[in-house]
């Protein structure tokens, strides 16, 4: 089975929000529910100041510690490594929010399901213009596959570049930062 | 409508079809119907390709339906603007068509402000009669810079025998399009795609670049050229740049002066190509010698090693490189100096030799259609108005063929105006000195808006029109211009949401009728549609299924020199239409209007990358993230802030002569010290555009209304604010 994961190069992210608001098309979300959250850090004082944004979701952990608090089993794994949600096990809880040091988990308040990112961009190669926050980024900042095959080209990225997850091995990540 | 209608299933069967399954192998269709989130399977989804509504450049829009509903939305991959993506407001502004504060029927004001439903033919027999009742030139019609369906609203002025047809562009480009049609008359593009040098000037104002632009500035750098930001304040494309150099706000002249002094005093420009191309040269060399980097540097708080470091940078690339002239941006109305500003961007890029060369300044061929490309018996001739319009000829060098919105306002304070039409236009929230604006918009006799949303404008109509919103509707053929130019046109993605809604040119045919003006609109939307296709050489089939095509004889050749349409035939070093109109003939410096000190500071603006002037936060997905990421905060400089003793997130209070506001502050090192940044998009105060009311402060409360004298162009940044801590 594959192991996917997402390269994010924050040297290339203007801050513009489209992943949001293209997730939020693709996936059906009110304007209130946001699977993408953003993070600007302002260096250096004039002339020579730098913004990096960087753009956070759920990083699909290995060591997930939503799906672990579940009481329910909602939040599950699957094969390929995405860590999933199924909605009607939900009971809405929010063990899950408590629990994800990445503050990823949000509640969708028209059903009460705490939901997440499901990579959903997986599909994107099997499905006409899906707008996902990896095919809407018009610089290019993530890279999307499987990190099981040295061949791939986010393996190979992620070893030029040295990207690592937010929190080290925190939680064993599978979202990879170049900053 | 779209006809190509799949099922999720044919879409995944088409996938696996082109092999993406194998590649995928092991993925799975079932399981995903109880997640959270997910898109359900056995829907009908269908596609159209249509043009982007979130700002003027109209991008190719690739849209998706699911059961008739919209879904999402790319760029198109053949828009020379989009290359396959839309930026975020594009993504965002197509919430509008289901927004629950949508106009969904005509509205007749009782006088007092409260609002009725009427009907359509009540509506424009109503409206038409005020209309024949005026004089032709006490009517006016105003169009934001969008101007949808300019083909019927200008055709309407002008078979009733107005000019007094008015856009925003005194508020955006004048100085632009004044600079372009007297030193070049003919309209640059940037080609950054092979360029080894750019300098972006004052691209904060705007940006919303176009979304092709990010990814063709990431190529340059990664092919080793350099990219330059020089701007008051950096802005969020200046992420991907080299560097940033602040230059002092109203300074960016002294900026362009002191780097085009440089290549003269050494020797850097290209002789060649001045020497065959341009005229009056040698009284240009003799002005633009004595500025150099040093003086510039005193000036604009640029070091001068680093003027003369771009200077030299761009000599040694040239000519692929440029120096770039942003549209819709303060370039063109933000400072008593912009008119001189524009010219020295143009002119700086001709020292370069840059005109149509890789990397430089290319000029896209456009196709001519002139009147006889119109079967007068279908498009019956409508001549052009007999008298000028309102504020005409007061601006020497003002732009011909664009009327001054300001001095229409200014007039109608006069009771100059007894009818005004506002298609789309807001002038209560998006001209300068709303105050002032509200007052001479309530002194027109008559007003009819014509919009999606209850705005500011519309609450003081008389009659309120409501427009089907851009996704609802096909539009009117138009052109991206490009290396390789394409013909674009607007499709309905879906079905018209509020059933009494119109789109504007229906709305302009139903009045012109009942003006008994019916005989000058006796052709339909195709007709229309089918001449430009003609006149193009392309199909109207396949712009209604593709969203754009290819205009035959529109591909550009590098190394062309342009055919420069001035008077003299050349590019004009030296113009005698600037010292005509009160200027010098070759550029000289001029100081900008006010100057920063203490606690009064330059109040500057410019569009937030995920909003254009306040109509985009009629959608709720783009009002909600300003809300989560508090877009509405002032920017201050943290060393301004510091002597000032204004902590972050303070809240601060911005007053002049022309109103008061209040904002909490963001204490940044993103801005120079001597301005204060507000963006212009907030502070909606019509309870009836929900996602947007009550959200922020109008930066349009506290600009005054002025002109340059020479061009007539906003001087949007020439205001000064007090600063000043609330409950200090």
């Amino acid at each position: 089975m594959a192991r996917y994961g997402m390269l994010i190069d924050t040297t290339r992210c203007i801050g513009c929000y489209a992943c949001r608001i293209a997730c939020q098309n693709q996936n059906h979300l009110p304007a209130d529910v946001s699977l993408i959250d953003f993070h600007e850090f302002e260096r250096g004082a004039q002339p020579c100041v730098r913004v990096e944004t960087v753009p956070t979701q759920c990083m699909h952990c290995e060591d997930a510690p939503c799906q672990a608090v579940c009481p329910t089993a909602a939040t599950y794994t699957d094969p390929d490594g995405i860590v999933r949600i199924d909605s009607e096990k939900c009971i809405g809880c929010k063990y899950c929010m408590a629990a994800c040091p990445y503050q990823a988990r949000v509640v969708d308040h028209r059903t009460g399901v705490v939901g997440k990112c499901r990579f959903c961009t997986l599909y994107a190669p099997l499905e006409e213009g899906m707008s996902t926050c990896l095919t809407a980024c018009p610089a290019g900042v993530r890279m999307f596959g499987d990190l099981d095959d040295p061949e791939s080209d986010i393996s190979k990225r992620i070893v030029e570049t040295n990207a690592q997850p937010i929190a080290g091995d925190l939680t064993k990540s599978k979202i990879y930062y170049v900053r | 409508m779209p006809s190509s209608a799949l099922t999720r299933r044919s879409f995944f069967a088409a996938g696996a079809a082109a092999g993406a399954a194998v590649a995928f192998g092991g993925v799975g269709v079932g399981g995903r119907r109880s997640e959270a989130f997910a898109w359900g399977e056995d829907h009908v989804v269908e596609y159209a390709a249509t043009t982007c509504d979130g700002c003027g450049n109209k991008c190719g829009m690739g849209a998706w339906t699911q059961d008739g509903a919209l879904w999402r939305f790319m760029g198109l991959e053949d828009h020379p603007f989009a290359h396959g993506h839309l930026c975020v407001r594009g993504l965002g502004y197509t919430a509008v068509a289901y927004s629950e504060d949508r106009l969904t029927t005509p509205l007749k004001n009782d006088g007092q402000g409260n609002f009725s439903a009427v009907s359509w033919d009540e509506a424009i027999v109503d409206i038409a009669a005020r209309i024949k009742e005026a004089e032709p030139s006490r009517v006016a019609l105003f169009q934001d810079s969008r101007a949808t369906d300019q083909y019927y609203t200008q055709r309407f002025m002008n078979a009733l025998g107005s000019a007094n047809y008015y856009t925003d562009t005194v508020l955006t480009d004048m100085d632009i399009l004044t600079g372009i049609t007297n030193i070049l008359g003919v309209f640059p593009a940037p080609h950054a795609e092979g360029s080894k040098y750019i300098v972006l000037l004052d691209k904060s104002y705007y940006e919303g670049v176009r979304p092709a632009e990010t990814e063709e500035v990431i190529r340059v750098r990664e092919n080793g050229g350099k990219v330059v930001v020089v701007d008051p304040r950096l802005p969020s494309i200046g992420a991907l740049a080299d560097e940033w150099v602040c230059v002092r706000p109203g300074f960016e002249l002294a900026f362009l002066l002191g780097v085009m002094g440089h290549l003269l005093n050494n020797d850097l420009y290209d002789k060649a190509f001045v020497e065959a191309n341009g005229t009056g040269f040698e009284a240009f060399a003799e002005s633009v010698r004595s500025y150099d980097a040093a003086w510039a540097s005193g000036k604009t708080g640029i070091p001068e090693a680093k003027i003369a470091e771009i200077a030299e940078g761009l000599a040694a690339a040239a000519p692929h490189c440029y120096v770039d002239m942003q549209w819709a941006g303060t370039v063109g109305s933000g400072y008593r100096n912009s008119a001189e500003t524009v010219r020295c961007i143009i002119l700086l890029n001709a020292m370069l030799g840059n005109f149509n060369q890789e990397g430089g300044w290319v000029f896209p061929l456009g196709p001519w259609v002139d009147d006889s490309a119109f079967d007068p018996t279908v498009f019956k001739p409508v001549g052009y108005p007999q008298s000028y319009a309102i504020g005409a000829g007061v601006h020497p060098l003002a732009y011909m063929y664009a009327n001054d919105c300001q001095a229409a306002m200014a007039a109608a304070a006069e009771g100059a105006l007894d009818v005004a039409l506002f298609f789309g236009s807001n002038p209560l929230a998006d001209y300068p000195q709303a105050a002032m604006t509200a007052q001479d918009v309530e002194k027109i006799g008559f007003k009819v808006v014509v919009d999606s949303f209850m705005t500011e404008t519309a609450k003081t109509a008389d009659y309120v029109l409501p427009e089907t919103t851009y996704l609802e509707r096909r539009g009117i053929v138009g052109t991206a211009t490009a290396p390789a130019t394409v013909a674009t046109l607007r499709n309905p993605v879906i079905d018209q949401v509020h059933p009494e809604t119109k789109p504007t040119y229906r709305i302009i045919v139903d009045l012109a009728e009942a003006c008994g003006l019916g005989e000058y609109f006796s052709f339909t939307l195709d007709q229309l549609n089918e001449t430009y296709c003609a006149a193009y050489g392309v199909s109207y089939d396949a712009l209604k299924s593709d969203g754009l095509a290819p205009i035959p004889g529109c591909e550009l050749e590098f190394g062309n020199v342009p055919a420069f349409a001035t008077k003299s035939g050349k590019i004009e070093f030296a113009c005698e239409a600037y010292a005509t109109g009160g200027m010098s003939a070759v550029p000289a410096w001029i100081e900008p209007a006010v100057s920063a000190s203490g606690e009064s500071l330059r109040l500057i603006t410019g569009d937030q990358v995920f909003q254009s002037k306040t109509y985009t936060m009629a959608s709720d997905k783009l009002a909600q993230l300003a809300k989560d990421f508090e877009a509405d905060r002032v920017w201050m400089a943290t060393s301004r802030a510091a002597e000032l003793g204004i902590e972050d997130g303070d809240v601060v209070e911005l007053s002049n002569d022309s109103g008061s506001v209040q904002a909490k502050v963001r204490v940044t090192g993103r801005i120079h010290p001597d301005a204060v940044y507000l963006p212009p998009h907030y502070g909606c105060e019509s309870e009836e555009i929900r996602a947007a009311f009550g959200f922020g402060a109008s930066h349009k409360a506290l600009v005054t209304r002025q002109a340059e004298p020479e061009s007539g162009s906003g001087m949007l940044q020439e205001v000064l604010v007090n600063v000043k801590k609330v409950g200090a």
